[in-house]
Formats: C-alpha cells, sequence, structure tokens
C-alpha cells in the first residue's frame, strides 16, 4: 500500500487516512472535527476507528507503574466528586413552577401513569444514540424511528412544556421501553452547558438521567424501565450531571 | 445484603454490565471499574504527563465523567477499557497542549528539549512496563512506524508536530500512524491478544 496520504476531491479519503491519527489524539480541532463529521457518515470507517482504539487501549500499562497510583486516595476523591451532587428535588421545583398545567402530572395516580412495568424496584435508563452525529451506527436513523413511534397508537406519549408554557418536544415510550425524544424546541445553550432529560418515578423517588442532550438538542433515543410518570429537562453543566442541580426548564406527565 | 456480598457479586460481572449499573448509580460497580481499569487509566495519563499528581487527577476526572454521563459509553464503539483509557488520553493531551501546562513543564525541564525528552523517556519505561504480546508486537513494528505512534501517542503531539519534529512531509506520517496501529492489531489478533471481530 502507497505509504503516503492519498487526497480526494469530497475530503473522504483524506479523512480516512485521519482514522489513525484521530485514534491517538493527534489531530487539532479543526481535522478532529472532519473527522467526526466522516465518521458520522462511514460505519465502516467508525469500525476501523473501534478496532484501533482497542490497540490504543492495550497500549496503556498497568504493571509495576501501578505503585506509583494511589489508587485509594484517588478513589476517595471519586467518591466525594460523585456524592457532592447537590441534588434538586425536581418533583417538588415542577410543582412550584405554577397554575399553568392542565393537570399536575405529579398527582396522577401511579398505576394510571406507569408507562412500562418491569421487575425493578426503581427507574432504570440510558441513553442510546442522538440524532447527531458521532454517535452509533444507527444515529442517522433517529430521527425517522422517532418519527415513526409518534405515529404508533400503542406508544405513550408525554408533552413536554416549557416554562413559558410553550411546547418543547415529546417523549415517546414505546411498550418494551424504548423511548424517543421528538421534536425538541429548546433554545440553544451557551458553550459548557447541556441540557439532560430525566425521567420520573414515585414522588419519593429521585429522578433518573435518561439522557444528555446536548446544547442544541436534536432527537435521541433511550431506553427505560420501571414505573415512570413523567419527564423533565434541566440545564447543567456539560458534561450532565448525576442528579438534577436546577429546577427544570421543561416537563410532562403521562397523559 | 451485606458489603462483602455486594462486593463479591460485582467482581463475577462483564465490563458491560458493571457499565450498564453505573446508569442505574450503582458505586460499586463503578468501584469495580475503577478497581479493574484504574490503573491503565492512570498509565496512559501518568506517561503522557509525567506528573503523578496530574495523571491521578485525570484518572478522577475520567471516573467522574463516567458517573455522571455513562450513556456516552457506546459498547459498539470498543469495551469500557478502551472507552476509559481513550478518555484519559485525551484529557491528558488536552492539559499538556494547554499553555498553562507548557509553563510548567517549560520551568520543570528548564533549557532541556521537551520533546526529545519525552521520547527517550518513554523509551525507558516502555520496555519495563507494556505487556510482553504488546512489547512483542511493537518490536517488531518498523522503527519509523514505532516511533511515530509514540511520539503522537506518549508525546502528546499531533500528526503535524511530529512531522516537523521529524522532518516528514505529514502525509508520511499520518499514514505511518494508521499502517502502524493496523500492523499493531494484525500482530495482535495472531498472538490472541485481541479478537479478529470489531471489538
Amino acid at each position: 500500500m502507497n505509504d503516503e496520504a492519498r487526497t480526494h476531491p469530497d475530503g473522504a479519503a483524506d479523512a480516512e487516512e485521519l482514522l489513525g491519527a484521530y485514534v491517538l489524539d493527534a489531530l487539532d480541532d479543526d481535522e478532529r472535527e472532519r473527522v467526526e463529521a466522516f465518521l458520522a457518515r462511514d460505519p465502516a470507517a467508525r469500525a476501523e476507528v473501534a478496532r484501533l482504539r482497542e490497540v490504543a487501549a492495550l497500549l496503556a500499562p498497568d504493571g509495576p507503574q501501578d505503585e506509583e497510583f494511589e489508587a485509594d486516595a484517588v478513589w476517595a476523591a471519586i467518591v466525594s466528586a460523585v456524592e457532592d451532587v447537590p441534588p434538586v428535588d425536581l418533583a417538588a421545583a415542577v410543582r412550584a413552577r405554577g397554575p399553568a398545567r392542565r393537570r399536575p402530572w405529579w398527582r396522577v395516580p401511579l398505576a394510571a401513569a406507569v408507562l412500562v412495568a418491569v421487575a425493578t424496584a426503581g427507574v432504570a435508563a440510558g441513553m442510546l444514540a442522538a440524532g447527531g452525529p458521532g454517535r452509533d451506527p444507527g444515529a442517522g436513523d433517529v430521527a425517522a424511528a422517532a418519527a415513526e413511534a409518534l405515529d404508533d397508537p400503542g406508544t405513550v406519549r408525554v408533552p413536554l412544556v416549557g416554562d413559558d408554557g410553550a411546547p418543547a418536544g415529546t417523549v415517546v415510550v414505546r411498550a418494551d421501553g424504548t423511548g424517543y425524544l421528538v421534536d425538541p424546541a429548546l433554545a440553544p445553550l451557551r458553550s459548557g452547558r447541556t441540557y439532560q432529560l430525566w425521567a420520573l418515578g414515585g414522588e419519593a423517588a429521585p429522578p433518573v438521567s435518561v439522557a444528555v442532550l446536548g446544547a442544541r438538542p436534536r432527537p435521541a433515543v433511550f431506553r427505560v424501565a420501571g414505573a415512570v410518570r413523567g419527564f423533565a429537562v434541566s440545564v447543567e453543566d456539560a458534561p450532565g450531571a448525576a442528579a438534577p442541580t436546577l429546577p427544570p426548564v421543561a416537563s410532562g406527565e403521562a397523559a | 445484603m451485606s458489603p462483602m456480598r455486594r462486593t463479591a457479586d460485582v467482581r463475577t460481572w462483564s465490563d458491560t454490565s458493571l457499565a450498564v449499573a453505573v446508569g442505574r448509580l450503582d458505586q460499586d460497580a463503578l468501584h469495580e471499574l475503577f478497581r479493574r481499569h484504574g490503573g491503565a487509566v492512570f498509565g496512559v495519563a501518568r506517561r503522557v504527563l509525567r506528573d503523578r499528581s496530574l495523571a491521578q487527577d485525570v484518572v478522577q476526572d475520567v471516573f467522574v465523567r463516567f458517573w455522571n454521563e455513562p450513556e456516552r459509553f457506546d459498547p459498539d464503539l470498543g469495551s469500557v477499557r478502551a472507552f476509559l483509557v481513550t478518555k484519559a488520553h485525551a484529557r491528558a493531551v488536552e492539559i499538556v497542549r494547554s499553555e498553562e501546562a507548557r509553563r510548567a513543564r517549560q520551568d520543570r525541564a528548564a533549557s532541556r528539549d521537551p520533546v526529545a525528552m519525552t521520547y527517550e523517556l518513554e523509551r525507558e519505561v516502555w520496555e519495563g512496563f507494556v505487556r510482553t504480546e504488546v512489547r512483542d508486537a511493537l518490536a517488531a513494528l518498523d522503527d519509523d512506524r514505532r516511533r511515530v505512534i509514540e511520539l503522537a501517542y506518549f508525546g502528546g503531539m499531533t500528526y503535524r508536530a511530529v512531522a516537523e519534529h521529524l522532518g516528514l512531509p505529514e502525509g508520511t506520517v499520518k499514514s505511518r500512524i494508521r499502517l502502524g496501529l493496523r500492523e499493531l492489531r494484525q500482530r495482535l489478533e495472531a498472538q490472541g491478544v485481541l479478537s479478529g471481530s470489531a471489538r
């Protein structure tokens, strides 16, 4: 194979040639963005990055140098950091937002508001993909899948309403627990801030992070299990929080 | 459930199961991932930064971020270890390239050439710390390919900086990095260190 860089009119070949340097964090910011845009549309390139990352990870030593590693002290600092997040009672904050809502979601009987019930005591959730670049191989289909779920009469829909009473998007949840954020209408945030979507269970249960949406939210897919009676969106410092630190900017209840 | 029983439980879980549990705010799962991979995360940060304290800050940052944003781990894009090490390396490189760190490094290094020193130091520690299989695969690499990987990965240099440092065309350096990593992958697969699948 030619050992020199190749060029191509659409820049794809050049971006492909940068994959190794991308894996080693050896790119300038503009080149990294260009490669990530390329990765978003090329599954084969994403697969190569995954393969090369495993190689790079093996280069990280975990041998005798561990003697320098004060693991107990570092773990104590981690515990302190993760427990130092001041949680906000999101349900109470939503309650305090005033009488603009047709029926306060927190008064909906839990049994009537259950979207998905599985063998878990609380709510478990996790983000699967967002409709933006650089996510998983199915990211480009998120918006289409979300729109399809919205049209499916078998799904549960939770309209989100912003502080100003304007629609802020819709959360759609399928019976299997797959959920979508559809048509998010949230104003762009400044750098360093992110929207975060939370699932709300029982009134005494803490909100569970469903998805970190970024500063400019796009359709997202996630999975949720347990008794969920509503969703809320808060603004957090990037890259997100373990528990809400600010009152919600939008929320909605299960109809 | 007693704490001892709980610890025993999580030690039998796969990395991916632990990552899912972290998404459910399971601190025991985070601790188990820290126990398994904290050393590797520290190792890569230590090599790039050449500063134990800064490296330990990076370890803390990586695991706290993972706790706050576990959704960023996508099993389709690699293992949990690769994810954590990648984040640590990126953060370490970010620190190295920051103006503040550059000044601190210059203060410590006085008039010595930091790039040359990095390379020499990494050569010294390389033999002692990398696992045998990886070391063998690296040793079998063409010197030119190995050197650009070392400078980029452990020196925290962009490929452009590597090219300038070695007096090579940029295209040559980026090709050598990619081809070198591919060759390493093939050798490690042949040695059974890595599987032939995407992950």
